[in-house]
């Protein structure tokens, strides 16, 4: 079971003076279980590939196959589609239209067969791991709420269907640090549920804290890909694409630069701090000795 | 002299059922960088709604460069002085081509033909948006939209120019430089400035920090006082930047350096100096 894109090629209006060229031959494929990241200079095409990957957007050329079956069939199953596939926009306005939260939170789940008791205990539960009560902000109406609440709603919506494949643009864009915390522990926990899981962020620190892999965007192709750790260590080739590397792994950089002895692969604080702990201490020692 | 001042601010947006601005006082001092903290809800965007008239005044006194706020402000005077480039720059568009929405500005407060030309081209440039004049807005990715925002707001060179979180979908290299930028714009022509931000790490370039918790300004003050303070930053559901958690938790091991950073640049210049 797996998204697999073929040699993907698009151009937004084409034969136009806009013509816009956003992706070029990109082959990519995404296996049940995983956890990815997708980075990229501002325009490189991420936005682009992942409402190609979730059926939105028809590419120019390519094909787009989801658990073995190409979506541009005749006859696919394109409810079936929405209830396996969730998306979360880069901006969570242009999914709330409802008149209250709830109502958004449930949208997904019109065409899902699950009993209404069911559907209820779903957006409740959508609701919850978001960090809302439902019963306070169930009735508000989605335009009330602030620019992180928009967001938490907006990611609730697709949790409530529970989809196989969750795909999320830039999801922590105006999450508080708290809520970004709380919020890539449950994308740890939805994945090991079996979720799998795609996220493009430029933030390198929560791409560190979750992906296993990472995909580097340039141009509208596929500059980079790898372990997210081998991705993060390559600095020139991070650079040349226009990533960040972890704020941890940057630090261990710029000591390594100053002599002082950090391992290549650091990538989380918590490596970090182990390595300065040892070099510390090492220090001691020799000077005890001396 | 403040350029920004607010006395007991108070607000509601369901007449009084729910307060969320509680008691709001602070100055801004011209020439001014300050940066807004505070979890999601904690009243950071109402608080700056307030400070252009997009909100109407319900409780307490503002004044934005001696322009006092309430039902017979002028404000179209205001702003001119005062430019703020919100969350959702899809909200702050008013024209669908970019050259025209960036021109809307400077267009309605009549500055001369041949010089709107001239601002908005600067002003894309500024963002790394030139060759994009004749595209509508909505075709943008989700960064350029807010590069493009950013620049219409430059191209009004207000005195007073605010950021609420303007730089959340910007790319690392977009991000970098719009900070280096607004450094420069204070620097140079004194333009005070007021950024709310979910990264402490960009407090770096600010002068004050104004720390917001449930409707309530909790502490404003010089950006070490603020980001060096671990428990006041848990408790109002923010963490110190990274570099300060490090070094933090370096003390608590019994490693200590001589000064608290904020920056990793100040973080591995006391690692060094202690080595
Ligand atoms: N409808 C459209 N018409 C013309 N060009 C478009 C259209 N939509 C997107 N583009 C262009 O295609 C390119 C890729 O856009 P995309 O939204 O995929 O970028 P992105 O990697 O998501 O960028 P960001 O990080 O800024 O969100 C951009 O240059 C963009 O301007
Ligand atoms: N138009 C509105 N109508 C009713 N309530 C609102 C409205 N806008 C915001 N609120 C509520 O007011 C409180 C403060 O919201 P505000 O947008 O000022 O927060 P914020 O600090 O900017 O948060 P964020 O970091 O999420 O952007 C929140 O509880 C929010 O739900
Ligand atoms: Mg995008
Ligand atoms: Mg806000």
């Amino acid at each position: 079971m797996s998204i697999e894109l073929k040699n993907i090629t698009h151009i937004y209006e084409p034969g136009t003076p806009f013509e816009a060229a956003a992706l070029n031959n990109v082959s990519l494929e995404i296996r049940e279980g995983e956890k990815i990241g997708l980075m990229g200079r501002t325009g490189c095409g991420k936005s682009t590939l992942i409402q190609i990957m979730a059926g939105l957007i028809k590419p120019l050329n390519g094909n787009v196959i989801i658990d073995g079956i190409d979506i541009d069939e005749e006859g696919y199953d394109r409810t079936g589609l929405r209830q396996k596939l969730g998306i979360v926009f880069q901006y969570p306005e242009v999914q709330l239209f409802e008149t209250t939260a709830y109502k958004d939170v449930a949208f997904g789940l019109k065409y899902s067969d699950l009993t209404p008791e069911e559907k209820d205990e779903n957006i409740r539960w959508a609701f919850e791991i978001t960090g809302f009560d439902p019963d306070k902000v169930g009735s508000k109406s989605p335009l009330e709420l602030s620019g992180g609440e928009k967001r938490r709603l907006a990611i609730a919506g697709v949790l409530a269907v529970r989809p196989k494949y969750l795909i999320l643009d830039e999801p922590i864009a105006g999450l508080d640090p708290v809520a970004r915390e709380k919020f890539l522990k449950l994308l740890r926990d939805l994945n090991e549920e079996g979720m799998t899981i795609i996220m493009i962020s430029h933030n390198a620190d929560a791409i560190a804290g979750f992906a296993d892999r990472t995909i580097v965007m340039s141009n509208g192709r596929i500059e980079i890909e790898g372990d997210t750790k081998t991705v993060f260590m390559d600095r020139p080739k991070a650079d040349e694409a226009g990533i960040s590397v972890s704020t941890a792994g940057r630090i261990a950089g710029m000591l390594r630069d100053r002599g002082i002895d950090v391992s290549e692969d650091v990538m989380s604080e918590s490596e970090l701090l182990k390595e300065l702990c040892v070099h510390f201490n090492n220090d001691n020692r020799s000077e005890d000795q001396t | 002299m403040s350029i920004i001042e607010c006395g007991n601010v108070g607000y509601s947006y369901d007449l009084g059922v729910t307060k969320v601005l509680w008691d709001i006082s602070l100055n801004i001092e011209k020439g001014d960088i300050v940066a807004v903290l505070g979890h999601n809800g904690s009243g950071k965007s109402t608080l700056i709604k307030h400070f252009n008239a997009l909100l109407k005044l319900q409780e307490g006194r503002i004044t934005v460069a001696d322009i006092e706020i309430n039902n017979e402000t002028n404000v179209w005077e205001l702003r001119r002085r005062i430019g703020v480039v919100f969350q959702n720059p899809d909200n702050q568009f008013v024209a669908s081509a970019v050259e025209d929405d960036v021109a809307f500005g400077p267009e309605n407060y009549q500055v001369p033909r041949d010089e709107i030309g001239e601002k908005t081209r600067q002003a894309l440039s500024r963002v790394g948006m030139n060759g994009y004049e004749k595209r509508l807005t909505h075709t943008l990715s989700g960064g350029q939209k807010q590069r493009v925002a950013l620049a219409g707001v430059l191209a009004m060179d207000p005195d007073i120019l605010v950021f609420d979180e303007a730089t959340s979908m910007l790319d690392p290299e977009g991000r970098r430089e719009l900070l280096d930028y607004i450094k420069e714009l204070n620097e140079e022509s004194n333009k005070t400035i007021v950024m709310v931000t979910h990264y402490v790490e960009e407090c770096y370039i600010a002068n004050k920090v104004m720390l917001m918790k449930e409707g309530r300004l909790l502490k404003a003050g010089e950006p070490r006082d603020i980001l060096g303070d671990e428990e006041l930053l848990l408790s109002s559901g923010l963490r110190p930047p990274i570099a300060t958690q490090i070094y933090l938790e370096l003390k608590k091991r019994g490693i200590e350096l001589d000064c608290c950073p904020l920056t990793e640049e100040e973080l591995v210049e006391s690692i060094c100096r202690l080595s």
